[in-house]
């Protein structure tokens, strides 16, 4: 690897923050430009072997996910009360992979392009009353390159034109999709049953030898876990090493970028960070690209406010951090007469997507996705005891003997931007470095909870019509913590409502451009990585040019 | 945890020459010295008095049972998870956790199952049950490197296994599927 080192003193073309799934691109499609880069990341980097098949670590450790022993956060369901602290043994409300790669190590992979209903759907259906409800300011036309260059140079096995529900698309799958497990055959059989369209999810894994890496291995540590194969098409493995192999491009893990500097011209001048013995370091670059996730992206901005900038960077109309979306999502856990053995192989191979669209005769907003999987592994799975089951005694040892028969049906749904949904910095909590922590503000609009009941409804009825024995739906209830980070800069052409523009360059600092989740609109039926990607590619093209227009 | 050469042995089977030319060593390294881990010396207490690990590996022994289908709890040696993650992952619970504990009988162990079952529903609710259910859990299911599920004996009972590659079919209903047949086109489907 031909990966270059900067000097702090030396004036980079570009300080991308955050090498994780947008990041990641965004580093490799300007240094392959022939940019500068800087990709900083405040986790460390991982070679494949040091990933394991440890879910006490993983799972109950924080062995892959910000670790709220350095980094605590605070959550409150609404503004008027004060956040409790999330202290070490809870689940941060924000959580993501910190590493080289970020949450793309750590993800399922689904990776579902939105359709063209997702970016005019306020027109469509109108206002709905005390939420953010708009339009995105560009097409699903405008995105759909970018989607195509996802699943080309990324990697995404599918089938096209399996669905029916499909947005067009301008070249098929590079890879076909993986092989079907039991769950996506009962998936199937049943959706067909009641007249549905199941089809075979694409997925951001190999299923074939593709761009130098390996076919999947099947191993069945994938959600929550990181690949050791390298078929999962994390930016660790796909955008990063093509960054650094232009020799324009260094990874600087273990660093963490702690404020942006700007100057009296209301320009971003570089980075303050502090290195693995948190000792601090400036780095000068000519732009800076945030994509540090939807919530540490819009921590950051608040962290770094200044007499230019007083309520933060980029947030004279207050809207950073706002707006922020989890994706509402339901289960349902079926036993089967034989076994489906779930815990091999990706998490999911059938999809169904005859509920993407909202209706307004429902009397509630909300559309979204249905898949089978096992869901999380057996630690987690054996936790999980479904409503009505003993959690101890010969029927729990029963239960933890149905295992290899059962399968989770989860629905995943719509959220709906609201103001008072938010990524603030608390006012008490500091990490180690001393820096204000995250506090989430989030409850979730009674439409999201109703339509994750209708679609929790409409995945039993499937998995009973594929022959299941017994059915149970985990209770919906409100989210308290998500990886999906959704919203909190939202893009828009009007500067008083959102805050970067269709370009992703922030309404007030003209070289400072934010792509990432943090992005979003509106939320999406659930599967946010494809569309967090496709967006980056497309930002990388506008940043380049401004770039070599003396426009940063 | 496979042993080296078992898993060498798998993933020939499977055909991945190309993926253990580069991964084979990393993989196979970190799988050694998990294995290693494992069958270090008899363990001993560490963090708990034989009484208290005594009546915590009963409650253990009630929440999965041995009995006519096969071992549980017990002889899955959870209560070794137990005793060390009470030193190292869960070391904050363990005041509490062991004042709570005063709550049960001091010879909570020697009672029947009938009595021990009466007590343990009395207590359900609370969070004594709650962190020794968890642990319980925790030392049948995490990997047998930290001290539980002894011979795998936890993922054995629920039907799991960890080979580290697999091939399908990996199911029964997916043995014999006959391939993706795209549906008729759905009435009034939109975009």
């Amino acid at each position: 690897m031909s990966a270059r080192r900067y000097r702090d003193g030396e004036t980079v073309d570009f300080a991308v923050i955050g090498s994780g799934a947008a990041g990641g691109v965004l580093a490799r499609e300007l240094s392959q430009a022939g940019f500068s880069v800087v990709l900083f990341e405040r986790g460390p980097r991982f070679t494949p072997g040091m990933f394991r098949h440890d879910e006490l670590e993983y799972w109950f450790n924080y062995g892959l996910i910000n670790d709220p022993k350095d980094s605590p956060q605070s959550f409150r369901g609404s503004p008027d009360e004060v956040a409790r602290p999330i202290l070490d043994g809870g689940t941060p409300p924000a959580f993501y992979a910190q590493m080289v790669g970020g949450s793309s190590n750590h993800f399922t992979a689904n990776y579902w392009r939105f359709h063209e209903i997702d970016f005019h759907e306020r027109s469509v259906l109108g206002a709905i009353s005390g939420t953010g409800f708009a339009d995105w300011p560009i097409s699903y036309a405008e995105l759909e390159p970018y989607y195509t260059k996802v699943e080309w140079e990324v990697g995404v096995s599918g089938l096209a034109g399996a669905s029916p529900f499909d947005p067009p698309r301008s070249k098929p799958y590079p890879m076909p999709p993986l092989p079907v497990k039991s769950s996506g055959v009962l998936l199937e059989r049943g959706a067909r049953q009641l007249g549905l369209h199941p089809f075979p999810a694409p997925m951001a894994i190999a299923s074939t030898p593709w761009r130098g890496r390996p076919a999947c291995i099947h191993c069945g540590f994938c959600m929550g876990f990181g690949c050791e194969a390298m078929a999962k098409s994390s930016t660790l493995y796909t955008m990063i090493p093509e960054a650094e192999a232009t020799g324009h491009c260094e990874v600087r893990d273990l660093s963490y970028v702690f404020r942006i500097a700007t100057d009296a011209a209301r320009r971003a001048t570089g980075v303050h960070y502090f290195d693995a013995a948190k000792r601090e370091h400036f780095q000068k670059a000519r732009a800076v690209v945030l994509s540090a996730n939807g919530a540490e992206s819009a921590r950051l901005l608040l962290a770094s406010d200044s007499a230019s900038f007083p309520h933060g960077l980029a947030n004279s109309n207050g809207l950073v951090g706002k707006y922020l979306m989890f994706n509402a999502g339901a289960e349902v856990l079926a036993e089967f007469e034989h076994e489906l053995n779930e815990y091999k192989s990706v998490q999911v191979t059938r999809i169904v997507h005859d509920f993407y669209d909202a209706d307004p005769a429902r009397g509630f907003y909300g559309g979204g996705g249905i898949d089978a999987r096992i869901g999380p592994m057996p630690i987690v799975w054996a936790l999980e005891t479904p409503p009505g089951e003993p959690r101890w005694g010969a029927g729990y040892k029963r239960w933890l003997r149905s295992f290899p028969r059962t399968l989770k049906a989860v629905a995943h749904c719509t959220s709906l931007p609201l103001e008072t949904n938010s990524v603030s910095l608390d006012p008490q909590l500091k990490d180690a470095w001393g820096q204000p922590c995250i506090r989430v503000t989030y409850r979730d609009h009674p439409d999201d909870l109703a339509f994750a009941a209708f679609l929790q409804a409409r995945a039993e009825e499937i998995v009973q019509a594929a022959g299941a024995l017994r059915t149970w739906r985990y209770p919906v209830v409100e989210s308290t913590a998500s990886p999906h980070l959704l919203g909190t800069c939202r893009m828009g052409d009007d500067p008083e409502s959102s805050v970067v523009d269709r370009e992703h360059r922030s309404h007030e600092v003209r070289n400072l451009f934010i792509c990432d989740g943090s992005s979003f609109v509106t939320s999406g039926r659930g599967q946010p990585t494809m569309t967090i990607q496709a967006l980056a590619f497309r930002a990388a093209g506008h940043i380049g040019r401004h770039a070599r227009a003396n426009g940063i | 945890m496979p042993t080296r050469r078992g898993f060498l042995g798998h993933a020939g089977a499977a055909g991945l020459a190309a993926w253990l030319a580069t991964h084979a060593d990393a993989i196979a390294a970190a799988a050694d010295h998990a294995h290693a881990q494992s069958r270090a010396a008899a363990p001993r207490l560490e963090n708990l008095s034989p009484a208290q690990a005594r009546t915590i590996e009963a409650v253990a022994a009630r929440i999965v049972p041995s009995g006519d289908d096969g071992p549980g709890a017990r002889e899955a040696g959870v209560i070794w998870f137990i005793d060390r993650a009470l030193g190292t992952l869960f070391a904050g619970a363990r005041a509490t956790l062991l004042h709570d504990l005063e709550s049960l009988p001091a010879d909570f162990a020697d009672h029947d199952a009938v009595a021990q079952d009466a007590q343990l529903a009395s207590i359900e609710a609370g969070p004594l049950f709650g962190q020794l259910h968890f642990l319980t859990v925790l030392g049948l299911l995490s990997s047998p490197d930290y001290g539980g599920n002894r011979d795998q004996l936890g993922w054995r009972l629920m039907g799991f296994e960890d080979t580290h590659a697999y091939e399908p079919p990996f199911g029964h209903y997916d043995r014999d599927y006959p391939g993706f047949a795209p549906p008729a086109p759905a009435a009034g489907s939109r975009s």
